[in-house]
């Protein structure tokens, strides 16, 4: 496991009761503009497959999450960072998958293993993304 | 009645299930449909709106079986293509009625080659009654009649009327004893690539599958047998989840297994995982992957074996070699792995036992329900529901039907669907059989090849499956020399002077099974991969070295020659990519590939195109031959790169997707269909014929790109991955 991937799941765990993860995970500012390809982007997000949102030029939206319109008025950034870290720790029944847990997953494929769905970086373009969804 | 998914299912198996028998005083018998319409014979009920109801047997599974041979009855009786829908009739109203409807088995590439001919007469005699009843009503010569798209004319008169107003009529006449098919040339619907039948209400949700059956008071069950194969149930404490909320009871099934039926598949789910059971894992808890393989590995070697295919004298044919070409191939365990995992609906009372399942074979569906009930025939039936995937698992083997009975009968009148979850149809399949072959081929000093050896070792399909066959071939396996026997429609497609090909029979205690293609897909793999090693060990090109080996073989030259055209062989291929060829005959269809890949890092393979022939002398919907071409190519390649099952304590490792994966869509080659219909007395299969030539025509092109020789499947156990 990469140093940081261990560092932030004991930086995630302490956070937990909050409801918030307020620092961002790197010290590179997201870009609401690769937040917003990645979000929409079917091989790398996947966001529409569950959630619907503000983008009329996409088809298939998901029916089986909460809309992404307004999420940015809803909910703080740290409080989206950890949603998209690991919405379990909101809620344990949740079935959103954690982007940047790598630990306690079932039936992961051997060439995924040990591997967050998103990098740490495209974490903070989505967070960056979602704010401005007001 | 609100019409929903859910209530659709209940109320079109009560359709399919029903077929009244009506008396009229005045006439024969007429067989009538659940709505009334009346049966002109038993392929045609002809609704009073012209709507065209055509029954068939076999299943939809996906391969557009069902379209198929509903353009055949269609061709011949006439009919508005766009009037026409279709029905399953049920097992047991086939059984009453002398089995009118034939063989219900739905595999080895058979739906349309062995059932085209009654079917189209099914048809034409249909047509023959609907104009005779017209000229009756008009008084005229029915040979002054003409028919086209469900209109009959008469054509001195110019009076017209439809198939729907001569129905009843038409119905009450006797059927003709011998009726003229059309002369394939006269063919207006078979041939075309006309949209299938099952499309709309798959992409609206209204069609149904097992998996989501619903019946009015149904409960369900989830099921666990032995994860050892041919081990026991020993015991269960059912006390302790008979109090979690829904469950209903806690059951043993036969002797191996145990199941929770509880309100909600979910709730039998969860109740089952925290079930605790003793297993008796018997002696084959000890069988593990390497000892099955030191197994075959004898058997490479064996003295004693069954031979399949031979001529002159592969003794004297490698003696008198200059250069001998030896090398040792493997093709693994494999699951079926269908969408829809196994399951079944059963309802049973001493009075009547009924199943809805998606089976490929209604038939066998049937002998399971009568085994497990113990009820006769006539207090029973199959309802048959459309698959999702079959590929060989859901035809030959009920072993869910048996288990949904024998739950059904512990809890009498309810209707109790069975469903099994993801690790159990993993854990519980039919496997394809596990197979190594060892091939030594020999060249004379111009580089002839003047003999040739293969020396299969590994399981028979047969021998577990149907033991009477091999036991009137004195032991021998006719099925595991699928593409290399010495005749039929599995005949070997090269002329080698000294030839030689046995096989060691070496079972495990791993169920073997049917998939997809059964046992071409592993010697497609080991002739063809081994033609280009000789090819290449007598420094030829290795589209002229199969040429030189295919004399009197006019129709695996056809395809051969047509892919490598296509494909572009002798001219320069674009930067980077390299070729390989493929050719076999397979379910009487004669089927080559050729693919162009390039290989990145030395070991990421990707596949840019394949070229694709199949001659199966006829084709019914060349559309839906593509498809089902390009479709088997993605079960062909997810073998060939990633896929594998093994065993460990005699019990299955895989099980589920992460650690059996199937290929994505953006890893899918480019594939390019060849049809080639040229007619002939015999019909070729399709449905699985052409998957075996896409693995070979890989391996042979990696070959070309890197230097290096692949002989084990999968590729992923060689670092190879298909990016």
């Amino acid at each position: 496991m990469k140093w940081w991937i261990a560092a932030f799941s004991a930086f995630v765990s302490s956070a937990a009761a909050s409801d918030t993860l307020p620092s961002p995970l790197t010290g590179v500012a997201g870009d609401p503009v690769a937040g917003k390809k990645i979000v929409l982007d079917r091989h790398v997000g996947l966001c529409l497959l569950c959630h619907s949102g503000p983008f009329p030029e996409e088809q298939f939206q998901g029916e089986l999450a909460p809309s992404l319109a307004g999420v940015g008025s809803r909910l703080s950034a740290g409080q989206i960072r950890l949603r998209i870290v690991d919405a379990s720790r909101v809620n344990p029944k949740t079935i959103m998958p954690p982007y940047f847990r790598t630990h306690a997953l079932q039936r992961v494929a051997p060439a995924y293993r040990g591997k967050p769905v998103l990098s740490a970086q495209q974490i903070e373009d989505v967070v960056a993304f979602l704010v401005t969804l007001k | 009645m609100k019409m929903n998914r859910r209530n659709f299912i209940v109320t079109s198996a009560a359709v399919t299930g029903g077929l009244a028998l009506g008396f009229d005083p005045f006439g024969k018998q007429v067989v009538r449909a659940q709505d009334g319409s009346p049966e002109i014979t038993a392929w045609v009920v002809i609704q009073p709106n012209d709507r065209v109801v055509i029954r068939m047997a076999r299943s939809e599974m996906g391969q557009g079986t069902i379209t198929g041979l509903a353009q055949l009855v269609a061709e011949e009786l006439e009919c508005d293509w766009n009037k026409v829908t279709y029905e399953y009739p049920t097992p047991g109203t086939s059984l009453k009625r002398k089995r009118v409807w034939g063989d219900f088995s739905t595999g080895g590439s058979r739906g349309i080659r062995t059932s085209h001919e009654y079917v189209r007469q099914g048809g034409a005699a249909a047509r023959v009654m609907l104009v005779q009843a017209a000229a009756n009503q008009w008084k005229v010569p029915a040979s002054e009649c003409v028919t086209s798209n469900s209109v009959i004319t008469h054509k001195p008169s110019g009076r017209k009327t439809t198939y729907g107003k001569v129905a009843e009529a038409a119905a009450k006449l006797e059927p003709p004893k011998d009726v003229k098919l059309k002369d394939p040339k006269e063919w207006k619907v078979i041939g075309k690539p006309v949209k299938r039948l099952d499309t709309v209400d798959k992409v609206n949700g209204k069609q149904v599958y097992g998996f989501d059956l619903k019946l009015p008071g149904m409960l369900n069950a989830a099921i666990k047998d032995c994860p050892v194969f041919g081990g026991k149930l020993k015991s269960f404490d059912a006390g302790r989840v008979s109090g979690l909320k829904g469950v209903k009871k806690v059951v043993p099934v036969g002797d191996s297994a145990v199941a929770v039926v509880a309100e909600t598949w979910w709730q039998a789910k969860t109740a089952l995982d925290q079930l605790p059971i003793q297993w008796d894992e018997g002696p084959n808890a000890k069988v593990s992957q390497e000892s099955i393989l030191a197994t075959l590995k004898e058997g490479l070697g064996a003295s004693q074996a069954f031979v399949g295919n031979q001529n002159g004298d592969i003794k004297a044919g490698l003696a008198k070699a200059t250069k001998t070409v030896e090398a040792t191939y493997f093709y693994p365990f494999l699951n079926h792995a269908p969408m829809e995992p196994m399951n079944a609906t059963a309802r049973y009372t001493p009075e009547r036992c009924e199943v809805w399942v998606p089976t490929q074979d209604g038939e066998a569906s049937f002998a399971a329900l009568l085994a497990a009930s113990g009820l006769p025939a006539d207090k029973c039936d199959v309802y048959k529901i459309n698959l999702g995937g079959g590929f060989g698992r859901r035809g030959a083997f009920q072993d869910y039907v048996t288990q949904a009975v024998q739950i059904a009968k512990q809890m009498p009148g309810v209707p109790v669907k069975l469903l099994w979850t993801r690790e159990e149809d993993m854990l519980h399949g039919h496997y394809h059989p596990i197979m190594m072959a060892k091939l030594t081929g020999g060249l004379d000093a111009s580089g002839n090849l003047v003999g040739l050896h293969v020396r299969l070792s590994g399981q028979s399909i047969l021998a577990a499956v149907r033991p009477h066959i091999v036991e009137q071939q004195k032991g021998r396996d006719p099925l595991t020399f699928q593409g290399l026997a010495d005749t039929g429609e599995h005949a070997f497609g090269y002329s080698i002077p000294n030839l030689l090909i046995d096989h060691a029979m070496r079972n495990t205690h791993v169920p073997p099974g049917f998939w997809r293609g059964v046992n071409i897909n592993q010697n497609a793999v080991f002739m063809e991969c081994f033609m280009d090693e000789l090819a290449q060990a007598a420094g030829q090109d290795e589209l002229e070295f199969r040429r030189k080996n295919m004399q009197g073989l006019p129709r695996n030259l056809g395809v051969l020659n047509a892919v490598a055209q296509r494909i572009g062989w002798g001219k320069p291929a674009p930067q980077g990519v390299y070729r390989g060829l493929a050719q076999m005959k397979a379910f009487n269809s004669f089927v080559a590939a050729a693919a162009e890949i390039s290989v990145r890092d030395g070991n990421k393979v990707k596949v840019h195109r394949i070229v694709a022939a199949t001659d199966p002398g006829y084709a019914v919907n060349p559309a839906q031959i593509e498809r089902q071409v390009s479709g088997s190519f993605v079960y062909g390649l997810s073998a060939l790169f990633m896929q594998e099952n093994t065993v460990k304590d005699g019990r299955i490792v895989e099980d589920n997707f992460h650690t059996f994966p199937s290929m994505r869509i953006g890893q899918m080659p480019k594939v390019e269909t060849i049809i080639i219909a040229d007619g002939g007395p015999i019909w070729g299969g399709i449905g699985e014929p052409t998957i075996c030539v896409a693995a070979p025509a890989v391996m042979n092109a990696f070959f070309k790109a890197t230097g290096k020789r692949l002989r084990d499947v999968p590729l992923k156990n060689q670092g190879i991955e298909l990016v």
